[in-house]
């Protein structure tokens, strides 16, 4: 019982006769809320749209080249005739009471 | 030159915070769905909250304190909001929003993982053959 309070004194650790639990450990493990939160990476990460809106001036044009590729392929679409249907202009007539 | 560089500047800080969760948190730059918004909601508040859930946690589970605090404590810690635990946390797929087959250490889906590896993407990945 002595030495292990005077174990205690000279290593400074706590000295627990009744080895109660004093939840230490919970207060000992290192903070991991940042590191989860950061998972997603940061929400201020410019888009490649978002860099063109930003930059692209008369002389200096910045290529997407997803979005082009996106453009050609609705361009291909819309000659073979398989775009998306045209918006209707008149709102279509009200259908008859059902019996 | 300078002018040009602050208008780029204030136009890539533009982002607003979503408003359809309890409290509003910023949208990540990644694949989005609303599985990874609903995740990334539970990541920030578990995050703002880590510091007060640990303190009552401590605060529960020391026996030298009276009972009736550490009961006290508890019933606060049990009567937080779920979305404040760490345990409601789901890996998800950063490039895809997938849920399942995560491989933690790329943050990547097995699928996502394979067409960016064999794509070359992923410095130091390299197909197996023997």
């Amino acid at each position: 019982m002595e030495l292990n309070k005077l174990q205690c004194q000279i290593f400074k650790t706590t000295y627990n006769p009744q080895q109660l639990r004093t939840g230490s450990k919970i207060l000992r493990a290192p903070l991991k809320g940042q590191t989860l939160a950061n998972y997603y990476g940061p929400s201020d990460f410019p888009t490649v749209s978002k860099l063109i809106n930003a930059w692209e001036t008369e002389e200096f044009r910045i290529v997407d080249e997803d979005e082009e590729y996106r453009l050609e392929r609705v361009e291909d679409l819309k000659r073979r005739g398989k775009g998306a249907p045209k918006k209707k202009r008149e709102a279509p007539k009200a259908k008859g009471k059902k019996k | 030159m300078s002018q040009i560089a602050e208008h780029a500047i204030s136009a890539l800080k533009r982002s607003k915070p979503m408003k359809r969760f309890a409290h509003p948190v910023l949208a990540p730059s990644t694949f989005i769905n609303t599985r990874i918004l609903r995740d990334n909601f539970k990541r920030q508040m578990a995050a703002q909250n880590e510091v007060t859930s640990r303190a009552l946690k401590f605060i529960a589970r020391n026996s030298a304190l009276p009972q009736r605090i550490r009961l006290e404590a508890q019933v606060q810690l049990t009567s937080m909001p779920h979305y404040t635990r760490m345990t409601q946390l789901k890996g998800r797929c950063v490039d895809s929003g997938r849920g399942r087959g995560i491989n933690r250490d790329f943050r990547l889906c097995r699928y996502q993982f394979r067409l960016q590896a064999l794509a070359g993407l992923l410095p130091g990945v390299k197909k197996g053959v023997w």
